[in-house]
């Protein structure tokens, strides 16, 4: 039994059911619209759509970024509302920290941006085992998923594997930033140790069974209509086809029952369209509803048991700062919008212990909605737009990212909200960050300047904690048995036919989008453990 | 306001963002907008100047607009402008309008600055409008 059917949830199932075992997948598992005109491009969209408004900032304008916004430099798109909509009374309480929650058929992944970055045994170092226990399941997901990547000087800090497709092509810009790095590497690394290179990303550059490879629509953000860009749907899909696997989906789980000897023995869930909770027997439970959402679904069952209101210290995410550039070369110059809209440069700032190194995507505007960025400027909007105009084309966005480690203050519990029993996330950031950022912000400036490209000031945002979605760390894989800990094959200490297979078991957080790593290791544990 | 101000209102607003009137679509979308978005309201007097002559005509727009971005960059005129921007930007023929540089590097070097200069005058004047108006309008808000 699996809850869940995220990017760890659909990897953990469809390598049970290629191991000959069946998987009952339960899911709350909102559905994405279908996509609309697949063969337009970005502007084709705009051009024969009879309500463009509407799809691209939605039938409420929820779309729309409006003044005094928290500066995220992309309006999130009506199409993807699914991918955060929530079932009727849900809720939280949470301070330091900005959780976003997912109830889609696929999860957060959904709305991800595709960077498949492998953990190095760096990464690893807090974990139980090193790269060499997860690699050949990183070629394993590769292969399933399709990711584009070459061997370049990102592979200091992404350790390459097999099953790579040929790079994406790049854009003008991407391509001249990519050579005005090369031409000056010696200076970058010695200096400034930073480090470019391609990023990769699970998008086909090459067709792969149903799904075609990426024609450059520049929609990727709005939702690929050709699912050349990779989301966990897809995998579901491939597991709906398979006569081991059973989806049930419009059940939310709240909690799960327990025998004398700790032992799961029951699932309960409730019909998000209404009715009485439903209650479904359980051989071995795989938790996959995302860190969060696991977390609830222990901490419910634990007090649901015994009364007792547990506390499960250690959650982490990202730290990410967006940082926009203007490359001054390219003011006035036009710029193709039949693109690849992602990023598809990496940057790696290194730090005397590697597990501390900083990693950034570096994304050139293209097809993005553009009032984000123009109400920003310190001009009327007449004037700021005819700017905007002519340096479109010469704008970008580095997302950078920093490591997290575990720390007590960190936390997921319950607190009673009136007569509820809601997740609570408590978050501080480590007193030193302020500093780390700083210092990363000086080395990126730097870098970005001898490339051309100038940060106009005040206008890089440090995004609040939650905002990455990476969220890992309230049931850490460890060597020792501790309560509240998983053994190196993500089976609970606590509970012995419950495995974690989602973010919950992981001890380190690397500054890295952990996606491609979530999925290699439900595919590892679905391997080496459930299976064993 | 009724549907007819409104139109008035986008006409005036959609002449300033793009130098051009709007679309029927646009003045439709855009009085949508008044039916479900918060924030489109003055909340003081202030703001309800700034509205008042940013609806005369695209000039007197322009000088409320820069003196909003930075002395009132919350305001209902700015959040209206914003609004209308976005559904500028989506809709065509001002999508492909709004969106790539016209002429060649030089000569958009060259209209960024006298863009610049233009919007540095609309704040002057702007300032010598509003300055005084936000500190009457401030003194009775309090």
């Amino acid at each position: 039994m699996v809850v869940g059917s995220g990017a760890s949830g659909v990897h953990f199932a469809r390598t049970a059911l290629d191991l000959g075992h069946e998987v009952t997948m339960v899911d709350v598992g909102h559905d994405r619209p279908a996509p609309v005109l697949p063969e337009a491009d970005f502007t084709g969209l705009k051009d024969q759509l009879a309500d463009p408004a509407d799809y691209f900032l939605g039938a409420k304008f929820q779309g729309l970024v409006p003044p005094g916004h928290d500066r995220e430099y992309y309006g999130f798109p009506p199409a993807k509302d699914y991918v955060f909509q929530t079932p009727p009374g849900f809720g939280f309480q949470a301070s330091g920290f900005a959780p976003l929650f997912s109830f889609a058929r696929g999860g957060l992944a959904q709305a991800w941006t595709g960077g498949c970055y492998p953990f190095s045994d760096d990464d690893l170092r807090d974990f139980p085992f090193g790269h060499a226990a997860l690699a050949p399941h990183y070629v394993q997901v590769a292969r399933r998923i399709g990711v584009t990547g070459v061997e370049d000087d990102l592979a200091r800090f992404l350790p390459l594997h097999d099953g790579l497709l040929p790079p994406l092509e790049l854009d003008s810009h991407s391509a001249e930033l990519l050579t005005g790095y090369e031409r000056q590497r010696r200076y970058f690394q010695e200096r400034l140790g930073c480090y470019l290179g391609r990023t990769r990303v699970a998008t086909l550059s090459q067709p792969q069974g149903d799904r075609q490879a990426c024609t450059y629509l520049g929609r990727c953000l709005w939702g690929c209509p050709r699912e050349s860009l990779y989301t966990p749907s897809m995998t579901l899909r491939e597991c709906q086809e398979h006569p081991g696997f059973t989806y049930l989906p419009g059940l939310e789980v709240r909690h799960f029952r327990v025998n004398e000897e700790r032992r799961v023995t029951s699932l309960i869930a409730v019909p998000v369209q209404g009715g009485a909770p439903r209650e479904l027997p359980v051989e071995r439970l795989v938790l996959t509803a995302g860190t969060l959402q696991s977390a609830a679904i222990v901490l419910r069952s634990v007090h649901e048991s015994t009364g007792e209101i547990v506390r499960l210290p250690g959650l982490m995410d990202n730290r990410q700062i967006l940082v926009p550039f203007v490359n001054l070369r390219r003011v006035g110059r036009r710029y193709r919008t039949d693109r690849y809209q992602y990023h598809l440069i990496g940057l790696g700032l290194a730090a005397d212990d590697p597990r501390t190194h900083i990693h950034g995507q570096l994304t050139t505007l293209k097809t993005a909605l553009m009032h984000p960025i123009i109400q920003q400027l310190p001009f009327d909007l007449r004037t700021s737009l005819r700017i905007a105009r002519a340096a479109h084309g010469a704008l970008g966005v580095v997302n950078l990212n920093f490591h997290d480690t575990r720390r007590e203050e960190n936390a997921v519990t319950l607190a009673k909200e009136q007569g509820e029993l809601r997740v609570a996330v408590r978050y501080a950031p480590p007193a030193d960050e302020p500093a780390r950022l700083a210092g990363a912000m000086r080395r990126l400036r730097a870098a970005l300047w001898r490339l051309g490209c100038f940060v106009p000031p005040g206008m890089a945002h440090v995004r609040p904690m939650g905002a990455s979605v990476h969220y890992a760390g309230t049931f850490p894989m460890t060597r020792e048995a501790r309560p509240w800990t998983t053994d190196p094959e993500g089976r609970s200490r606590d509970f012995p036919n419950l495995w974690f297979a989602d973010g919950s078991s992981f001890p380190f957080l690397p500054a890295k989008n952990l996606t491609f790593t979530l999925m290699a290791n439900a595919t590892r544990i679905a391997t080496d453990a459930v299976s064993g | 306001m009724n549907a007819a101000e409104l139109a008035r209102e986008c006409g005036v607003f959609t002449r300033h963002i793009a130098g051009r009137a709007p679309t029927p679509y646009v003045v439709r979308r855009y009085t949508d907008a008044h039916a479900v978005l918060t924030g489109l309201e003055p909340n003081g007097g202030h703001g309800r100047w700034l509205l008042r002559v940013a609806r005369v005509g695209p000039l007197p727009c322009r000088v409320a607009d820069a003196w909003a971005r930075l002395a009132a960059p919350r305001s209902a005129l700015r959040m209206k402008l914003v609004v209308l921007l976005a559904i500028l930007e989506v809709t065509p023929p001002f999508a492909a309008e709004l969106d790539q540089p016209g002429g060649g590097r030089g000569l958009e070097w060259a209209r960024i600055v006298a863009a610049g200069m233009t919007s540095l005058l609309a704040l002057v004047v702007g300032l010598v409008l509003f300055l005084p108006l936000r500190l009457v309008a401030g003194s009775r808000d309090r």
